[in-house]
């Protein structure tokens, strides 16, 4: 009796884990100068609601636009910006911060939101750790996929400009490095987080924000524009407000385009963690040495063979995986057809990735 | 001192196909791989060289690029590879449409026609003007499954497929005599749930599809222990056993009672033969009524008969697929539907 299919035993499938790792490398260019000039980049896009802003790497009106990444920034309620004058989009700033905070900080006790400690230890009440004007980097899966990697001596490495003067910001350059990655905190809901440490001409491994690994976000002081790690000021528009004077009377939709002016570039290995099974498909030596091909038979004989004492010859070039109902649920190609005879044996290892 | 040769274990990425995602989503547990099969989709035999230098003989085989998977469950592993455990068989059965007049049925012909299939009428309407004075009031090349047609006059919408070792060189005998292994007694057959059904022959039971699947494509699977009213026999062999082969039913010959009536074997002393496959084809409710698939899915045809008579219809080109379960070959049958338009 012929057969075609062969039943898999328990020994034949092996349940496999692996992690796949791309490098992302993603110049300030992309942010600024490609696509128009600034603030009429055609892949920079502003919402009406001006929660925050979206960045494609093309033009975001083509379908070939990819979307890479949103910026937008939150001020604590008890930030000592939130009393100043001309101060706009006050609770939409206050309301970022507390959605970022109760997502990545979560509560106390009491049920109130942690607030972004530099530390890391969000429970903390040393009140020079707490940061309460920050800039949030929230990147697409698309680039994060499953988390970013954690890597010996930092692995998610963010270039800023932070020269003083606004037409020409990369001058002076501001380094922010997850430098202790494989130590990574586990405090957060958001899964595993770290410090950012800055380094830049006037300071080294200065605590200057956050990076959450599996959320795929960086949160950035915006002390990283001022004096003590920039070694000054910087001038974030052209109008030459200071990073707090921005924070204050610009809207977020400005700070995101001050951010992305200073954006030199950033680097990190993104994660996939691809689970797979592995079916081991055995072809013994008597099997699958004929074929059904409508070609195999002229006249019903074999055209591989002249007398009967020829050896049958097949050429694999397809692997069905079925259900138990011959449905087919899977299939996997050979690169060149692979050639079977009763003097082969071959273990086609079929792997079936989720 | 070379290297070993480690290329006995080849790993290879697989991709689900349309049917698995469905499965897999369903999320209750119907996705479950238990077996697996090799196929050779991609490979000419016919460039298989045998009386060549040895190492030659299969060189244009082997440099035959391969496609990436299709996903479309029903278009890949169309030609399975078998085990057989004898090493040395030199002749494989086939199957062959039986298109011997007023036994199967002849095939079409003339331009447009579906050549080596037939014509099939969908209507009572369509079945009147296809209709013929002989020939078992049919005419050559159509096949008339109306509902009314194909209930009262069954032998019109049915088709008859032989199995066996179609060669010159083995004198005729039965293949349940000479090599049980290469009987067939499971076939498959698929068609178009829109627009076909099958039925016994025999008593003219409409049949239970297996499963359909997501391109509406309908498996039958019938088995000559299961499902005896669709196999008969294969007359000829003076080893004729009175075993497998003497199953129930016995197609009629209208024309010619004494004729063998068989396919398998090119001529009337050669051959193998194995098992007989037949069933009707019933056109389905929607084509019967209506004529959106025709616009959906066809076109219109002129189509001159025997008469000399030009008729317009509408027309669906589809085929019914036949694949023996055991020894894993297969056949399309090309098939035109066909809907009265009007006589120009």
């Amino acid at each position: 009796m012929a057969t075609s299919f062969k039943t898999l035993l328990s020994g034949d499938i092996k349940q496999h884990g692996t992690k796949l790792h791309e490098a992302i490398p993603l110049t300030g260019t992309i942010l600024s100068g490609t696509y128009g000039a600034f603030g009429a980049e055609t892949n920079v896009k502003n919402y009406s609601h001006g929660m925050f802003q979206s960045v494609y790497d093309y033009p975001y009106l083509s379908s070939s636009a990819n979307h890479i990444l949103d910026i937008t920034v939150g001020v604590a309620a008890d930030s000592g910006l939130s009393g100043s004058a001309n101060y706009v989009q006050t609770t939409q700033k206050n309301d970022i911060y507390n959605e970022m905070a109760q997502m990545l900080c979560g509560y106390d006790a009491t049920g109130s939101i942690h607030q972004f400690d530099v530390s890391g230890a969000f429970g903390s009440n040393v009140a020079t750790d707490k940061m309460k004007d920050v800039v949030f980097v929230n990147f697409a899966r698309l680039l994060t996929k499953d988390e970013i990697q954690k890597e010996t001596g930092g692995g998610f490495t963010l270039v800023l400009n932070a020269a003083t003067t606004f037409a020409t910001p990369s001058t002076t350059q501001v380094t922010l490095q997850d430098t202790n990655a494989t130590n990574a905190l586990e405090n957060s809901p958001a899964g595993q987080f770290n410090v950012l440490y800055a380094s830049s001409p006037s300071v080294s491994a200065t605590a200057c924000g956050l990076v959450f690994y599996q959320a795929g976000i960086a949160v950035i002081s915006s002390s990283v524009f001022q004096t003590t790690i920039a070694g000054g000021n910087s001038e974030m528009n052209v109008g030459t407000d200071t990073m707090p004077q921005l924070l204050v009377s610009g809207a977020i939709s400005s700070s995101a385009d001050a951010l992305r002016h200073r954006f030199h570039n950033v680097g990190f290995n993104n994660t996939t963690e691809l689970n797979s099974t592995i079916y081991m498909c055995r072809a013994g030596a008597s099997e699958f040495n004929y074929s059904s091909n409508p070609t195999y038979l002229s006249s019903s004989q074999i055209r591989v063979k002249n007398v009967s004492t020829d050896n049958p010859v097949s050429y694999i070039t397809t692997v069905g995986l079925y259900g138990a109902n011959n449905e087919l649920l899977a299939v996997g190609k050979l690169s060149e057809p692979l050639k079977k005879t009763p003097a082969d044996e071959f273990v086609l290892r079929v792997r079936l990735d989720y | 001192m070379a290297f070993l040769d480690n290329s006995g274990d080849i790993i290879l990425d697989a991709v689900l196909t349309d049917a698995g995602r469905k499965r897999l989503s369903a999320g209750d547990g119907s996705f479950k791989i238990s077996k697996f099969a090799l196929g050779d989709d991609e490979i000419d035999y016919s460039l298989y060289t045998p009386i060549t230098s040895s190492g030659y003989e299969d060189l244009r085989i082997l440099q035959l690029p391969v496609f990436e998977a299709f996903t479309n469950n029903t278009t890949v592993l169309k030609n399975k590879l078998l085990t057989y455990q004898d090493d040395s068989l030199l002749y494989l059965p086939v199957i062959k449409l039986n298109n011997m007049a007023q036994l199967g049925a002849t095939t079409a012909t003339g331009t447009g026609a579906p050549l080596g299939g037939y014509y099939l009428s969908v209507d009572s309407s369509t079945t009147a003007q296809t209709s013929g004075s002989n020939n078992g009031g049919i005419q050559p090349g159509y096949r008339h499954i109306d509902e009314t047609t194909a209930r009262t006059a069954r032998s019109r919408s049915r088709l008859v497929f032989d199995q066996g070792l179609d060669s010159a060189d083995l004198v005729l005998k039965y293949l349940a005599n000479t090599n049980r292994n290469l009987l067939e007694t499971q076939y498959i057959i698929e068609v178009d749930n829109r627009l076909l059904s099958l039925a016994s022959s025999a008593d003219g039971s409409l049949a239970t599809p297996t499963f359909i699947d997501d391109d509406s494509v309908a498996s039958y699977y019938f088995s000559l222990n299961s499902n005896p009213s669709f196999f008969a026999s294969q007359p000829g062999g003076a080893d004729r056993p009175g075993t497998i082969q003497e199953v129930a039913y016995q197609i009629v010959n209208d024309g010619d009672p004494t004729s063998p009536g068989k396919v398998i074997g090119p001529t009337g002393a050669t051959g193998r033969l194995g098992s007989r496959l037949v069933f009707s084809l019933r056109s389905s409710a929607d084509i019967q009524a209506n004529t959106s698939l025709f616009t959906q899915l066809g076109s219109t045809a002129t189509i001159t008969d025997d008469a000399a008579v030009t008729r317009i219809f509408s027309t669906i080109d589809t085929v019914v697929r036949v694949t023996g379960f055991t020894t894993g070959y297969r056949m399309d049958v090309p098939v035109k539907l066909l809907k009265y338009v009007s006589t120009p």
